[in-house]
């Protein structure tokens, strides 16, 4: 490995035919079987190359040429010939011209153009968290800036386009600002991609993920925490709201008729979707995670023939968390989901959280508290889905379980990307970054960094309102909108550091080994 | 009004799951694995690595065993054996061993 190493490090003779092609042709010249893969690849057994020449050059396999560009079809293994062919410049496959997709979404909210004031988010940094980045080398100049970084990838980065639309989106807003992109997949993998964020000094993050019922939406969440953590040193969170008011029922929890079965808001059969036969159901109830003291179960039992099909019994006896969940298979396409305690139990004063994977059937939903998290976060700007000024039925709703208004804004869904395709992009995660590009604008036209009150504070005021008069728990403050350029303010200079990561609730400790 | 209780067993009938639990694996019922979540009880029966998460209050002498994935203040992600969570679990500064947290795009069809 070394010794190969050493090789490939050894300087090319730049009047080689090697030194003529580009890295990924001279890669496919000594690996053929590599064909298939590039993108200029012809389906047979050739590829598609421009020989950039002087003069009359002659190129086997010509199919057009212009103004000394001959671009031309040539098996692998004829690759160094013609580099070495008298003339020759240089080869390299062809740029393919794509149609460029915007948002939908970006003259909705630009009601008034900013670009034209030179306002395109240069001088920003935005951080984009996510679950997946696949596709996103081949919109690199295109539809997300050929500069973007991968900061990092934990999780499976290439199992999902999500996050590169999600690049796509802000691109659109702010073609001027940095794209850092990190993936990452579970609750600890978030908090170290948030402090690789902070130690790049972005500006702004959007995260169009969530983590459903698996702690209180209360801003107490160890991924709460986290975001909130991110805004204390200064930068801008911009978090999806959720997909998930068609998968919660919410309410006072009741035993019935002094049975073992226990009520969510009066009921106690809450039919959930088990798309294939595959039930996941969780609950929650209102006592401290890691102090519940109140022994609650849930039981899974097919619509159809009645016969149960999971549950889940977790003891709770002073010092464990609140939570059941069955995630099971072999079911039913519906099941119910049931609460139950021993006979006896109290649970006056509690209130249930149970979530169905897929979605409850509509005469279960209650409609409200159907954040994800951080959703519920305090100082972040949690973003609920729109369509034609209308909340999606899905868009999650608030307020937060400690009774705070949420979301924040909404912002445009059903958006056209190149990574979804047109009207494809749908959901929270289409929203949240229509307001993170406008922010990252804002930072660019008052050159505010690290404020992220004060940019979140605008965003609310100057967001157009739906649905009842004021603030709400479906739309927030409303759409978000442009509006006016706001004036520059601080006069700092263009590309002013962000924070510094020096959070210690993010930072690893470190650990002492055996 | 309740639409299976006439054909739907009794919930409570059959014995709890820590008690199934613990007789399949007598480990659960040792000391220090009151800090292990349930949803890893199976997994501690088993020699395989299971994924999973500790919630710290302090740095931790951790065990070799433990291939460290990503970690925080608050909590450390890695792989291990399953027959050595209940150690883990044992450890002073470590308050829960839990399965991670999943995160999901918030996208719809």
């Amino acid at each position: 490995m070394i010794w190969i190493a050493l090789a490939a490090a050894r300087p090319v003779d730049p009047a080689s035919p090697q030194a003529k092609l580009t890295h990924a042709l001279a890669e496919l010249a000594a690996r053929p079987e590599m064909l298939m893969s590039r993108p200029a690849f012809d389906g047979e057994s050739t590829v598609r190359v421009v020989v950039e020449c002087d003069g009359d050059c002659t190129i086997p396999g010509e199919e057009l040429r212009w103004e000394g560009r001959v671009q031309a079809r040539l098996a692998p293994a004829e690759l160094l010939a013609v580099a070495a062919l008298p003339g020759v410049r240089h080869l390299r496959e062809p740029w393919i011209a794509r149609p460029k997709v915007e948002s939908e979404g970006l003259a909705e909210v630009m009601d008034l153009d900013w670009s034209a004031e030179g306002v395109d988010g240069q001088g920003v940094k935005v951080g984009i968290i996510d679950v997946g980045f696949a596709g996103c080398e081949d919109l690199s100049g295109s539809e997300v800036p050929s500069d973007y970084e991968e900061a990092f990838s934990l999780g499976a980065p290439e199992s999902s386009a999500h996050g590169c639309a999600v690049a796509e989106v802000i691109h659109d807003f702010a073609p001027g600002a940095e794209l850092r992109l990190a993936s990452f997949g579970t609750d600890v993998e978030l908090g170290v991609a948030l402090q690789g964020m902070l130690d790049a000094g972005v500006d702004v993050v959007n995260a169009s993920i969530g983590f459903d019922n698996v702690w209180h939406a209360d801003g107490t969440s160890p991924v709460t925490v986290y975001a909130d953590t991110v805004v204390e040193a200064g930068v801008i969170y911009v978090a999806a709201a959720g997909n998930e008011n068609d998968n919660y029922r919410v309410g006072a929890l009741s035993p019935v008729d002094d049975g073992p079965y226990v009520g969510i808001d009066g009921r106690y059969a809450i039919l959930a979707r088990a798309p294939g036969g595959t039930a996941r159901v969780s609950f929650r109830w209102s006592e401290p995670f890691g102090e519940a003291a109140t022994d609650l179960d849930l039981v899974l039992f097919n619509a159809d023939d009645g016969r149960e099909c999971g549950r889940s019994e977790s003891p709770q006896d002073g010092d464990d968390n609140p939570y059941e969940e069955v995630y099971v298979e072999g079911c039913e396409e519906w099941v119910y989901a049931s609460i139950y305690a021993d006979v006896g139990t109290d649970v006056d004063g509690l209130t249930g959280y149970l979530y169905g994977y897929a979605d409850l059937d509509e005469a279960d939903l209650t409609g409200l508290q159907s954040l994800t998290l951080p959703g519920d976060c305090f100082d972040c700007v949690a973003v609920g889905a729109i369509v034609d000024d209308v909340a999606t039925d899905y868009s999650s709703r608030g307020p937060s379980d400690d009774g705070r208004t949420k979301p924040e804004v909404v912002a445009p869904s059903n958006v056209s990307t190149a990574s979804f395709g047109e009207g494809a992009f749908k959901g929270s995660s289409a929203a949240a970054p229509h307001a993170a590009g406008l922010l990252a604008l804002w930072v660019d036209a008052t050159k505010r960094h690290g404020e992220p009150l004060a940019a979140r504070e605008w965003l609310l005021d100057g967001a157009r309102d739906l649905g009842p008069a004021g603030d709400d728990d479906t739309y927030g403050a409303g759409a978000v909108a442009a509006g006016e350029l706001p004036p520059e303010q601080c006069g700092c200079a263009v590309g002013t550091p962000g924070p510094l990561a020096t959070l210690l609730v993010l930072l690893g400790l470190g650990r002492w080994r055996s | 009004m309740f639409p299976l209780l006439a054909c739907a067993p009794h919930p409570v009938e059959a014995p709890r799951v820590q008690e199934r639990a613990a007789a399949a694996n007598p480990a659960v019922a040792t000391e220090g694995c009151e800090k292990l979540d349930p949803a890893l009880w199976r997994a501690a029966a088993s020699t395989d690595l299971a994924q999973v998460v500790l919630d710290i209050t302090a740095p931790t002498l951790l065990p070799k065993l433990f291939e460290v994935e990503a970690e925080t203040a608050l909590s450390i992600q890695g792989r291990v054996p399953g027959d050595y969570l209940c150690t883990l679990a044992a450890l002073p500064a470590v308050t829960r061993v839990r399965p991670p947290a999943v995160a999901s795009p918030k996208v719809e069809p």
